[in-house]
Protein backbone atom coordinates (compact mmCIF):
# COMPACT_ATOMS: atom_id res chain seq x y z
CA UNK A 1 0.00 0.00 0.00
CA UNK A 2 0.71 3.76 -0.61
CA UNK A 3 1.45 4.14 3.28
CA UNK A 4 4.40 1.68 3.24
CA UNK A 5 5.77 3.39 0.80
CA UNK A 6 5.56 6.61 2.73
CA UNK A 7 7.08 5.02 5.34
CA UNK A 8 10.02 3.90 3.58
CA UNK A 9 10.59 7.08 2.45
CA UNK A 10 10.34 8.88 5.44
CA UNK A 11 11.35 6.97 8.10
CA UNK A 12 14.89 7.75 7.98
CA UNK A 13 14.06 11.69 7.76
CA UNK A 14 11.66 10.54 11.03
CA UNK A 15 14.86 9.42 12.73
CA UNK A 16 17.33 11.85 12.39
CA UNK A 17 14.55 14.60 12.91
CA UNK A 18 13.43 12.62 16.21
CA UNK A 19 16.86 12.95 17.08
CA UNK A 20 17.72 16.16 16.47
CA UNK A 21 14.41 17.15 18.75
CA UNK A 22 15.67 14.92 21.38
CA UNK A 23 19.37 16.32 21.39
CA UNK A 24 17.81 20.06 21.67
CA UNK A 25 15.31 18.75 24.08
CA UNK A 26 18.26 17.35 26.50
CA UNK A 27 20.66 19.99 26.01
CA UNK A 28 17.77 22.50 26.90
CA UNK A 29 17.04 20.70 29.90
CA UNK A 30 20.65 21.04 30.63
CA UNK A 31 20.65 24.49 30.64
CA UNK A 32 17.40 24.21 32.78
CA UNK A 33 19.19 22.35 35.46
CA UNK A 34 21.81 24.68 35.86
CA UNK A 35 19.65 27.33 36.15
CA UNK A 36 17.45 25.60 39.06
CA UNK A 37 20.57 24.75 40.54
CA UNK A 38 21.79 28.16 40.90
CA UNK A 39 18.55 29.60 42.31
CA UNK A 40 18.76 25.86 44.67
CA UNK A 41 22.93 26.88 45.79
CA UNK A 42 21.38 30.85 45.89
CA UNK A 43 18.45 30.51 48.28
CA UNK A 44 20.43 27.53 50.37
CA UNK A 45 23.06 30.54 51.19
CA UNK A 46 20.76 33.29 51.81
CA UNK A 47 19.44 34.83 54.89
CA UNK A 48 16.70 36.51 53.25
CA UNK A 49 13.32 34.71 54.87
CA UNK A 50 11.61 35.68 51.58
CA UNK A 51 13.37 33.83 49.72
CA UNK A 52 13.82 30.89 52.13
CA UNK A 53 10.40 30.61 51.40
CA UNK A 54 10.48 31.04 47.96
CA UNK A 55 9.90 27.61 45.47
CA UNK A 56 11.79 28.42 42.30
CA UNK A 57 10.41 25.38 40.81
CA UNK A 58 7.26 26.68 39.18
CA UNK A 59 9.30 29.68 37.60
CA UNK A 60 11.99 27.49 36.72
CA UNK A 61 9.50 25.57 35.00
CA UNK A 62 7.61 27.94 33.48
CA UNK A 63 10.91 29.29 31.99
CA UNK A 64 11.61 25.94 30.75
CA UNK A 65 8.53 25.82 28.72
CA UNK A 66 8.55 29.18 26.93
CA UNK A 67 11.96 27.67 26.09
CA UNK A 68 10.32 24.75 24.91
CA UNK A 69 7.96 27.06 23.03
CA UNK A 70 10.62 28.78 21.79
CA UNK A 71 12.07 25.91 19.94
CA UNK A 72 8.63 24.49 19.19
CA UNK A 73 7.19 26.80 16.78
CA UNK A 74 10.79 26.27 14.19
CA UNK A 75 10.41 22.80 15.08
CA UNK A 76 6.75 22.64 14.03
CA UNK A 77 7.58 24.52 11.05
CA UNK A 78 10.63 22.72 9.48
CA UNK A 79 8.45 19.07 10.05
CA UNK A 80 5.70 20.32 8.72
CA UNK A 81 7.31 21.72 5.81
CA UNK A 82 9.90 18.44 5.28
CA UNK A 83 6.96 16.26 5.51
CA UNK A 84 5.27 17.88 3.24
CA UNK A 85 7.74 18.59 0.88
CA UNK A 86 8.23 14.60 0.28
CA UNK A 87 3.82 14.28 0.16
CA UNK A 88 2.58 12.75 -2.75
CA UNK A 89 3.06 15.67 -5.29
CA UNK A 90 6.79 14.88 -5.51
CA UNK A 91 5.41 11.79 -7.36
CA UNK A 92 4.98 14.04 -10.61
CA UNK A 93 8.65 15.21 -10.33
CA UNK A 94 9.37 11.73 -10.53
CA UNK A 95 7.34 10.86 -13.12
CA UNK A 96 5.32 7.80 -11.32
CA UNK A 97 2.05 9.42 -10.22
CA UNK A 98 1.04 7.54 -13.21
CA UNK A 99 1.98 4.57 -11.34
CA UNK A 100 0.86 5.35 -7.96
CA UNK A 101 -2.87 6.17 -9.72
CA UNK A 102 -2.87 2.85 -11.43
CA UNK A 103 -2.99 0.63 -8.46
CA UNK A 104 -6.52 -0.54 -7.62
CA UNK A 105 -7.62 1.84 -4.74
CA UNK A 106 -9.35 4.96 -4.42
CA UNK A 107 -7.68 7.85 -4.69
CA UNK A 108 -8.71 9.57 -1.53
CA UNK A 109 -7.05 6.79 0.18
CA UNK A 110 -3.15 8.09 -0.92
CA UNK A 111 -4.06 11.32 0.41
CA UNK A 112 -5.49 10.45 3.73
CA UNK A 113 -3.18 7.48 4.52
CA UNK A 114 -0.19 9.93 3.94
CA UNK A 115 -1.72 12.39 6.16
CA UNK A 116 -2.32 10.48 9.05
CA UNK A 117 0.83 8.71 8.55
CA UNK A 118 2.74 12.26 8.30
CA UNK A 119 0.84 13.58 11.28
CA UNK A 120 1.91 10.67 13.39
CA UNK A 121 5.33 11.11 12.26
CA UNK A 122 5.47 14.98 13.26
CA UNK A 123 3.95 14.13 16.92
CA UNK A 124 6.75 11.78 17.41
CA UNK A 125 9.63 14.57 16.13
CA UNK A 126 7.65 17.31 18.17
CA UNK A 127 7.12 14.72 21.20
CA UNK A 128 11.33 14.57 21.60
CA UNK A 129 11.64 18.19 22.04
CA UNK A 130 9.54 17.45 25.38
CA UNK A 131 10.43 13.90 26.10
CA UNK A 132 14.27 15.49 25.74
CA UNK A 133 13.28 17.67 28.26
CA UNK A 134 11.34 15.29 30.91
CA UNK A 135 13.38 13.82 33.03
CA UNK A 136 14.89 17.10 34.23
CA UNK A 137 11.41 19.05 34.51
CA UNK A 138 10.75 16.14 36.18
CA UNK A 139 13.34 16.35 38.64
CA UNK A 140 12.54 20.28 39.19
CA UNK A 141 8.71 19.65 39.61
CA UNK A 142 6.80 15.98 39.86
CA UNK A 143 3.68 17.81 39.74
CA UNK A 144 3.80 20.08 36.98
CA UNK A 145 5.62 18.08 34.38
CA UNK A 146 2.77 15.92 33.95
CA UNK A 147 1.37 18.96 32.31
CA UNK A 148 4.35 19.34 29.68
CA UNK A 149 2.45 17.39 27.12
CA UNK A 150 -0.36 20.19 26.98
CA UNK A 151 2.13 21.92 24.59
CA UNK A 152 1.67 19.11 22.18
CA UNK A 153 -1.80 19.49 20.88
CA UNK A 154 -1.25 23.30 19.86
CA UNK A 155 1.48 22.45 18.10
CA UNK A 156 0.37 19.36 16.49
CA UNK A 157 -2.77 20.88 15.19
CA UNK A 158 -0.78 23.80 13.78
CA UNK A 159 1.96 21.29 11.76
CA UNK A 160 -1.22 19.48 10.80
CA UNK A 161 -2.23 22.44 9.09
CA UNK A 162 1.08 23.00 7.76
CA UNK A 163 1.82 20.03 6.24
CA UNK A 164 -1.86 19.62 4.79
CA UNK A 165 -1.39 22.89 3.47
CA UNK A 166 2.03 21.53 1.71
CA UNK A 167 0.87 18.39 0.35
CA UNK A 168 -2.25 20.08 -1.28
CA UNK A 169 -0.47 22.86 -2.82
CA UNK A 170 2.44 19.91 -3.99
CA UNK A 171 -0.73 18.56 -5.49
CA UNK A 172 -1.72 21.54 -7.20
CA UNK A 173 1.13 22.81 -8.74
CA UNK A 174 2.82 19.14 -9.52
CA UNK A 175 5.77 19.81 -8.15
CA UNK A 176 7.47 19.35 -4.63
CA UNK A 177 9.47 22.42 -4.61
CA UNK A 178 6.71 24.66 -6.24
CA UNK A 179 4.05 23.57 -3.44
CA UNK A 180 6.76 23.94 -0.81
CA UNK A 181 7.58 27.23 -2.12
CA UNK A 182 4.23 28.17 -2.56
CA UNK A 183 3.22 26.93 1.11
CA UNK A 184 5.86 29.00 2.82
CA UNK A 185 4.33 32.06 0.49
CA UNK A 186 1.49 31.78 2.60
CA UNK A 187 2.83 30.93 5.77
CA UNK A 188 4.56 34.47 5.40
CA UNK A 189 1.39 36.24 4.51
CA UNK A 190 -0.10 34.22 7.54
CA UNK A 191 2.28 36.15 9.64
CA UNK A 192 3.29 39.39 7.95
CA UNK A 193 -0.23 40.35 6.20
CA UNK A 194 -2.46 40.82 9.09
CA UNK A 195 0.25 43.27 11.02
CA UNK A 196 0.65 45.35 7.44
CA UNK A 197 -2.61 45.30 7.31
CA UNK A 198 -3.37 46.85 10.76
CA UNK A 199 -0.48 49.23 10.22
CA UNK A 200 -0.95 50.59 6.93
CA UNK A 201 -5.11 50.40 6.81
CA UNK A 202 -6.53 50.23 10.10
CA UNK A 203 -8.07 46.66 9.22
CA UNK A 204 -7.11 45.35 12.72
CA UNK A 205 -9.56 42.09 12.88
CA UNK A 206 -7.22 39.76 10.99
CA UNK A 207 -4.32 40.53 13.32
CA UNK A 208 -6.39 39.80 16.09
CA UNK A 209 -7.30 36.58 14.41
CA UNK A 210 -3.40 35.77 13.78
CA UNK A 211 -2.67 36.79 17.39
CA UNK A 212 -4.68 34.31 19.21
CA UNK A 213 -4.53 31.53 16.36
CA UNK A 214 -0.52 31.74 17.41
CA UNK A 215 -1.16 31.81 21.14
CA UNK A 216 -0.91 28.05 21.09
CA UNK A 217 2.87 29.02 21.30
CA UNK A 218 2.07 31.23 23.56
CA UNK A 219 2.40 30.31 27.95
CA UNK A 220 1.46 33.13 30.43
CA UNK A 221 2.81 32.75 34.02
CA UNK A 222 0.41 31.13 36.38
CA UNK A 223 0.34 27.73 37.47
CA UNK A 224 -0.22 25.19 35.63
CA UNK A 225 -2.65 24.40 33.63
CA UNK A 226 -3.59 27.69 33.54
CA UNK A 227 -0.53 28.81 31.96
CA UNK A 228 -1.57 27.31 29.06
CA UNK A 229 -3.15 28.11 25.60
CA UNK A 230 -6.77 27.45 25.34
CA UNK A 231 -7.11 24.01 24.22
CA UNK A 232 -9.94 25.73 21.96
CA UNK A 233 -7.22 27.44 19.89
CA UNK A 234 -5.72 24.17 19.09
CA UNK A 235 -9.06 22.62 18.33
CA UNK A 236 -9.66 25.17 15.88
CA UNK A 237 -6.50 24.58 14.29
CA UNK A 238 -7.32 21.23 13.83
CA UNK A 239 -10.46 21.55 12.03
CA UNK A 240 -8.60 24.18 9.97
CA UNK A 241 -6.25 21.22 9.16
CA UNK A 242 -8.69 18.97 8.25
CA UNK A 243 -9.57 21.23 5.46
CA UNK A 244 -6.60 20.74 3.67
CA UNK A 245 -6.30 16.26 3.13
CA UNK A 246 -9.89 17.13 1.82
CA UNK A 247 -9.32 19.95 -0.58
CA UNK A 248 -6.33 17.47 -1.84
CA UNK A 249 -8.72 14.71 -1.95
CA UNK A 250 -11.03 16.42 -3.92
CA UNK A 251 -8.05 17.45 -6.46
CA UNK A 252 -6.73 14.09 -6.45
CA UNK A 253 -9.99 12.53 -7.56
CA UNK A 254 -10.00 14.88 -10.68
CA UNK A 255 -6.41 15.32 -11.88
CA UNK A 256 -5.70 14.17 -14.86
CA UNK A 257 -1.82 12.40 -15.56
CA UNK B 1 -20.25 -13.96 -30.76
CA UNK B 2 -17.22 -12.84 -29.88
CA UNK B 3 -16.98 -11.25 -25.59
CA UNK B 4 -14.93 -7.86 -26.19
CA UNK B 5 -12.59 -6.64 -22.68
CA UNK B 6 -12.23 -2.85 -24.78
CA UNK B 7 -15.12 -1.11 -26.17
CA UNK B 8 -15.03 2.59 -26.78
CA UNK B 9 -18.09 4.28 -28.31
CA UNK B 10 -16.90 7.66 -29.64
CA UNK B 11 -14.78 7.73 -27.09
CA UNK B 12 -13.46 11.73 -27.66
CA UNK B 13 -10.53 13.48 -25.49
CA UNK B 14 -9.93 17.10 -26.06
CA UNK B 15 -7.44 19.07 -24.35
CA UNK B 16 -7.27 22.93 -24.48
CA UNK B 17 -4.95 23.07 -27.89
CA UNK B 18 -5.63 19.94 -29.40
CA UNK B 19 -8.54 16.66 -30.05
CA UNK B 20 -6.03 13.93 -29.04
CA UNK B 21 -8.69 11.40 -29.21
CA UNK B 22 -11.70 11.78 -31.31
CA UNK B 23 -15.10 9.57 -31.39
CA UNK B 24 -12.96 6.19 -30.80
CA UNK B 25 -14.53 3.32 -31.59
CA UNK B 26 -12.65 0.47 -30.30
CA UNK B 27 -13.28 -3.59 -30.03
CA UNK B 28 -10.96 -5.57 -28.79
CA UNK B 29 -11.82 -9.18 -28.42
CA UNK B 30 -10.88 -11.39 -25.03
CA UNK B 31 -8.01 -13.74 -26.00
CA UNK B 32 -6.60 -11.52 -28.49
CA UNK B 33 -3.43 -9.61 -28.74
CA UNK B 34 -4.45 -6.34 -29.76
CA UNK B 35 -1.82 -3.74 -31.54
CA UNK B 36 -2.61 -0.49 -30.98
CA UNK B 37 -0.66 1.22 -33.71
CA UNK B 38 -0.31 4.94 -35.11
CA UNK B 39 2.32 7.52 -35.09
CA UNK B 40 3.97 9.82 -32.50
CA UNK B 41 0.87 12.37 -31.05
CA UNK B 42 -1.59 9.66 -32.68
CA UNK B 43 -3.49 9.56 -29.71
CA UNK B 44 -2.41 6.06 -28.64
CA UNK B 45 -1.49 6.92 -24.90
CA UNK B 46 -4.05 9.14 -24.18
CA UNK B 47 -6.69 6.44 -25.03
CA UNK B 48 -4.94 3.92 -22.39
CA UNK B 49 -4.34 6.82 -20.12
CA UNK B 50 -8.54 7.65 -20.29
CA UNK B 51 -9.86 3.90 -20.27
CA UNK B 52 -7.09 3.57 -16.74
CA UNK B 53 -9.12 6.74 -15.82
CA UNK B 54 -6.08 8.54 -15.94
CA UNK B 55 -7.53 11.40 -17.93
CA UNK B 56 -11.00 12.06 -18.04
CA UNK B 57 -13.33 11.54 -21.51
CA UNK B 58 -14.60 14.86 -22.79
CA UNK B 59 -17.46 12.61 -24.34
CA UNK B 60 -18.36 9.37 -25.74
CA UNK B 61 -18.68 6.30 -23.15
CA UNK B 62 -15.52 2.90 -22.79
CA UNK B 63 -16.05 -0.57 -20.96
CA UNK B 64 -13.11 -2.04 -20.18
CA UNK B 65 -13.73 -5.93 -18.99
CA UNK B 66 -17.23 -5.16 -18.88
CA UNK B 67 -16.95 -2.17 -16.51
CA UNK B 68 -17.32 0.97 -16.92
CA UNK B 69 -14.19 3.23 -17.39
CA UNK B 70 -16.05 6.44 -15.32
CA UNK B 71 -17.90 4.30 -12.41
CA UNK B 72 -15.66 1.47 -12.11
CA UNK B 73 -11.94 2.46 -12.76
CA UNK B 74 -10.58 1.19 -9.33
CA UNK B 75 -12.33 -2.79 -10.65
CA UNK B 76 -10.76 -2.36 -14.19
CA UNK B 77 -7.31 -1.51 -12.33
CA UNK B 78 -7.65 -4.57 -9.99
CA UNK B 79 -7.77 -6.60 -13.17
CA UNK B 80 -5.04 -4.66 -15.55
CA UNK B 81 -2.06 -5.03 -15.24
CA UNK B 82 -0.37 -1.47 -17.17
CA UNK B 83 3.23 -0.72 -18.50
CA UNK B 84 3.36 3.10 -18.82
CA UNK B 85 5.05 4.76 -21.83
CA UNK B 86 7.34 6.33 -19.20
CA UNK B 87 8.85 3.12 -17.41
CA UNK B 88 8.83 5.47 -14.00
CA UNK B 89 8.40 3.84 -11.07
CA UNK B 90 9.73 5.08 -7.33
CA UNK B 91 13.00 5.66 -7.57
CA UNK B 92 13.92 5.17 -4.48
CA UNK B 93 12.47 0.97 -3.72
CA UNK B 94 14.44 -1.38 -5.21
CA UNK B 95 12.92 -3.67 -7.78
CA UNK B 96 12.23 -6.11 -4.67
CA UNK B 97 10.54 -3.80 -2.55
CA UNK B 98 8.25 -2.87 -6.09
CA UNK B 99 7.18 -5.93 -5.87
CA UNK B 100 6.27 -6.21 -1.99
CA UNK B 101 4.66 -2.65 -2.77
CA UNK B 102 2.36 -3.84 -5.83
CA UNK B 103 1.65 -7.52 -4.57
CA UNK B 104 -0.74 -5.86 -1.57
CA UNK B 105 -2.87 -4.30 -4.36
CA UNK B 106 -3.18 -7.75 -6.25
CA UNK B 107 -5.05 -10.74 -4.54
CA UNK B 108 -3.80 -12.81 -7.95
CA UNK B 109 -0.70 -11.75 -7.26
CA UNK B 110 1.99 -14.96 -8.28
CA UNK B 111 5.32 -15.41 -6.85
CA UNK B 112 5.97 -18.26 -8.55
CA UNK B 113 5.81 -15.79 -11.54
CA UNK B 114 8.19 -13.46 -9.75
CA UNK B 115 10.90 -16.00 -9.45
CA UNK B 116 10.22 -17.27 -12.84
CA UNK B 117 10.64 -13.77 -14.35
CA UNK B 118 13.37 -12.04 -12.34
CA UNK B 119 15.20 -15.23 -13.52
CA UNK B 120 14.64 -15.04 -16.96
CA UNK B 121 14.57 -11.26 -17.51
CA UNK B 122 18.06 -11.60 -15.54
CA UNK B 123 16.91 -8.44 -13.09
CA UNK B 124 18.99 -6.95 -10.47
CA UNK B 125 16.44 -6.94 -7.40
CA UNK B 126 18.27 -5.04 -4.94
CA UNK B 127 18.96 -2.05 -6.55
CA UNK B 128 17.72 1.31 -5.98
CA UNK B 129 14.80 1.27 -9.34
CA UNK B 130 16.45 5.38 -10.06
CA UNK B 131 19.89 3.60 -10.73
CA UNK B 132 18.58 1.03 -13.24
CA UNK B 133 19.29 1.42 -16.90
CA UNK B 134 16.16 2.12 -19.09
CA UNK B 135 16.40 -1.80 -20.28
CA UNK B 136 16.28 -2.62 -16.75
CA UNK B 137 13.70 -0.17 -15.35
CA UNK B 138 11.05 -1.59 -18.30
CA UNK B 139 12.24 -5.48 -16.73
CA UNK B 140 10.89 -4.14 -13.88
CA UNK B 141 7.64 -2.82 -14.90
CA UNK B 142 6.58 -5.57 -16.66
CA UNK B 143 7.73 -7.93 -13.90
CA UNK B 144 4.99 -6.16 -11.76
CA UNK B 145 2.74 -6.26 -14.38
CA UNK B 146 2.87 -9.84 -15.52
CA UNK B 147 2.77 -10.90 -11.97
CA UNK B 148 -0.23 -9.75 -10.71
CA UNK B 149 -2.67 -12.22 -12.30
CA UNK B 150 -4.53 -9.75 -14.85
CA UNK B 151 -6.99 -10.38 -17.22
CA UNK B 152 -5.97 -7.85 -19.82
CA UNK B 153 -2.07 -6.18 -20.05
CA UNK B 154 -2.06 -3.09 -20.96
CA UNK B 155 1.50 -2.33 -22.35
CA UNK B 156 2.63 1.23 -24.08
CA UNK B 157 5.74 1.17 -25.76
CA UNK B 158 6.49 -2.23 -24.16
CA UNK B 159 9.91 -2.60 -25.52
CA UNK B 160 11.79 0.77 -25.14
CA UNK B 161 14.84 -0.10 -23.60
CA UNK B 162 14.74 -3.76 -24.23
CA UNK B 163 18.26 -5.16 -26.56
CA UNK B 164 16.89 -7.92 -29.20
CA UNK B 165 17.01 -10.82 -26.85
CA UNK B 166 14.90 -9.68 -24.45
CA UNK B 167 12.75 -8.06 -27.01
CA UNK B 168 12.28 -12.11 -28.34
CA UNK B 169 11.84 -12.92 -24.62
CA UNK B 170 9.25 -10.33 -23.73
CA UNK B 171 7.16 -11.15 -26.49
CA UNK B 172 7.02 -15.41 -26.24
CA UNK B 173 6.36 -14.69 -22.64
CA UNK B 174 3.26 -12.49 -23.40
CA UNK B 175 2.27 -15.51 -25.95
CA UNK B 176 2.90 -18.30 -24.15
CA UNK B 177 2.41 -17.21 -20.87
CA UNK B 178 -0.60 -15.00 -20.75
CA UNK B 179 -2.39 -15.52 -24.02
CA UNK B 180 -2.17 -19.14 -24.40
CA UNK B 181 -4.21 -18.40 -20.55
CA UNK B 182 -6.81 -16.64 -22.49
CA UNK B 183 -5.52 -13.46 -21.04
CA UNK B 184 -6.03 -10.39 -23.32
CA UNK B 185 -2.82 -8.15 -24.62
CA UNK B 186 -3.32 -4.57 -25.71
CA UNK B 187 -0.13 -3.23 -27.05
CA UNK B 188 0.33 0.17 -28.13
CA UNK B 189 3.37 1.30 -30.16
CA UNK B 190 5.12 2.52 -33.51
CA UNK B 191 6.97 -0.33 -33.57
CA UNK B 192 5.50 -2.76 -36.12
CA UNK B 193 7.92 -5.77 -36.65
CA UNK B 194 7.59 -6.42 -32.85
CA UNK B 195 3.48 -6.16 -33.11
CA UNK B 196 3.08 -8.49 -36.53
CA UNK B 197 5.17 -10.75 -34.59
CA UNK B 198 2.56 -11.63 -31.91
CA UNK B 199 -0.70 -9.39 -32.57
CA UNK B 200 -3.52 -10.75 -33.89
CA UNK B 201 -5.91 -7.77 -34.35
CA UNK B 202 -4.82 -4.35 -35.51
CA UNK B 203 -5.78 -0.98 -34.57
CA UNK B 204 -4.42 2.30 -36.63
CA UNK B 205 -5.32 5.60 -35.20
CA UNK B 206 -4.53 8.30 -36.33
CA UNK B 207 -5.34 11.91 -35.39
CA UNK B 208 -7.26 10.68 -32.53
CA UNK B 209 -9.11 8.93 -35.21
CA UNK B 210 -9.26 4.63 -35.43
CA UNK B 211 -8.85 4.57 -39.57
CA UNK B 212 -8.60 0.59 -39.48
CA UNK B 213 -9.61 -1.98 -37.08
CA UNK B 214 -8.72 -5.58 -38.50
CA UNK B 215 -7.56 -8.57 -37.95
CA UNK B 216 -3.55 -9.28 -38.91
CA UNK B 217 -4.65 -12.48 -41.24
CA UNK B 218 -7.18 -11.09 -42.93
CA UNK B 219 -4.56 -7.87 -43.78
CA UNK B 220 -2.43 -11.37 -45.35
CA UNK B 221 -4.92 -12.70 -46.72
CA UNK B 222 -7.14 -9.98 -48.33
CA UNK B 223 -4.87 -6.61 -48.27
CA UNK B 224 -3.45 -6.21 -52.09
CA UNK B 225 -1.77 -3.10 -52.95
CA UNK B 226 -1.93 -2.45 -56.22
CA UNK B 227 -0.18 -0.25 -58.74
CA UNK B 228 -1.69 1.33 -61.81
CA UNK B 229 -0.79 4.01 -64.10
CA UNK B 230 -2.95 6.31 -66.31
CA UNK B 231 -4.92 9.94 -66.13
CA UNK B 232 -8.62 8.97 -64.66
CA UNK B 233 -7.41 7.24 -61.30
CA UNK B 234 -8.34 10.05 -59.07
CA UNK B 235 -12.06 9.55 -59.74
CA UNK B 236 -11.72 6.02 -58.45
CA UNK B 237 -13.54 5.29 -55.39
CA UNK B 238 -14.90 2.15 -53.72
CA UNK B 239 -16.21 0.90 -50.13
CA UNK B 240 -12.56 -1.61 -49.87
CA UNK B 241 -10.40 1.07 -50.68
CA UNK B 242 -8.72 1.77 -47.69
CA UNK B 243 -6.03 4.77 -48.94
CA UNK B 244 -4.57 5.76 -52.62
CA UNK B 245 -1.65 7.43 -53.07
CA UNK B 246 0.17 9.07 -56.10
CA UNK B 247 3.79 9.02 -56.90
CA UNK B 248 5.42 10.69 -59.79
CA UNK B 249 4.14 8.51 -62.42
CA UNK B 250 2.11 5.46 -60.79
CA UNK B 251 -1.04 5.88 -58.66
CA UNK B 252 -1.19 2.82 -55.65
CA UNK B 253 -3.91 1.31 -53.99
CA UNK B 254 -4.51 -0.36 -51.14
CA UNK B 255 -7.80 -2.36 -50.99
CA UNK B 256 -8.85 -4.82 -47.92
CA UNK B 257 -10.72 -6.95 -49.96
CA UNK B 258 -11.97 -8.18 -53.25
CA UNK B 259 -9.03 -6.73 -55.22
CA UNK B 260 -10.12 -8.43 -58.54
CA UNK B 261 -13.05 -6.18 -59.00
CA UNK B 262 -11.24 -3.11 -58.04
CA UNK B 263 -8.67 -3.94 -60.42
CA UNK B 264 -11.76 -4.54 -62.87
CA UNK B 265 -12.77 -0.73 -62.26
CA UNK B 266 -9.91 0.46 -62.83
CA UNK B 267 -8.93 -1.35 -66.16
CA UNK B 268 -12.57 0.10 -67.03
CA UNK B 269 -11.36 3.39 -66.28
CA UNK B 270 -8.55 2.94 -68.84
CA UNK B 271 -5.82 2.62 -66.19
CA UNK B 272 -3.05 0.49 -66.86
CA UNK B 273 -2.26 -2.23 -63.86
CA UNK B 274 1.39 -2.78 -63.06
CA UNK B 275 1.01 -4.60 -60.05
CA UNK B 276 -1.23 -6.24 -57.59
CA UNK B 277 0.74 -7.73 -54.27
CA UNK B 278 0.05 -8.74 -51.12
CA UNK B 279 1.18 -6.19 -48.35
CA UNK B 280 2.99 -6.26 -44.70
CA UNK B 281 1.75 -4.54 -41.49
CA UNK B 282 4.11 -1.66 -42.57
CA UNK B 283 2.46 -1.01 -45.70
CA UNK B 284 -0.94 -0.78 -44.56
CA UNK B 285 0.96 1.09 -41.69
CA UNK B 286 2.22 3.31 -44.07
CA UNK B 287 -0.86 3.74 -46.63
CA UNK B 288 -3.02 4.99 -44.14
CA UNK B 289 -0.40 7.01 -41.60
CA UNK B 290 2.04 7.92 -44.15
CA UNK B 291 2.48 11.12 -44.98
CA UNK B 292 3.82 12.76 -48.60
CA UNK B 293 7.14 13.90 -48.79
CA UNK B 294 6.92 17.75 -49.07
CA UNK B 295 8.59 19.75 -52.80
CA UNK B 296 11.96 20.95 -51.70
CA UNK B 297 12.60 24.14 -53.43
CA UNK B 298 13.67 23.83 -57.37
CA UNK B 299 13.15 20.07 -56.86
CA UNK B 300 9.14 20.55 -57.76
CA UNK B 301 7.75 17.38 -59.54
CA UNK B 302 9.66 14.94 -57.77
CA UNK B 303 7.69 14.37 -54.99
CA UNK B 304 7.21 10.73 -53.83
CA UNK B 305 4.89 9.06 -51.71
CA UNK B 306 6.65 7.32 -48.74
CA UNK B 307 4.45 4.49 -49.69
Amino acid sequence: MYRWKCWHDSRDRLVLYAGGCLAVGAIMSLGLWGEYSRYVAWIAVSTNPRVKLWDPSVDIWLWGMRVLLEFLLPAVLWAALAFGFMSVGREYDSGAMAFVLTRPQKRWRIVWDEWLLAVAEICIVLSMLIVGMAPILYLISKIYVSFTGLILPGALAVAACIYGLTQFLTLLTGSSAKGLSASVAAILFYVFLPGALNDWWHISWPLRIADLSLSVFDIGWQEPPRSFPSLNVGLLWFLVALIFPFLSQWLIERREV
Amino acid sequence: MTETVISTQGLTKIYPDVRAVDGLDLSVPRGAVYGFLGRNGAGKTTTIRTLLGLSHATAGSAQVLGLDIRKDHVAILQRTGFVSETKQLFDSLTPAQLVRFNRSYFPKWSDALVERYVSLFEIPMNRPFGKLSLGNRTKVCHLLALCQGADLLMLDEPTSGLDPVMMDLLLRVLVEDHVSEGRTVFISSHHLSEVERIADWIGIIEGGKLVLETRLEDIRQNFRLITASGDSAEAVTAPNLISKKRSDKFHRYLVSREAEDFVTRLHAQGMTILEVSPVNLGEVFLGLAGKELPCIAGNAGTTRAIA
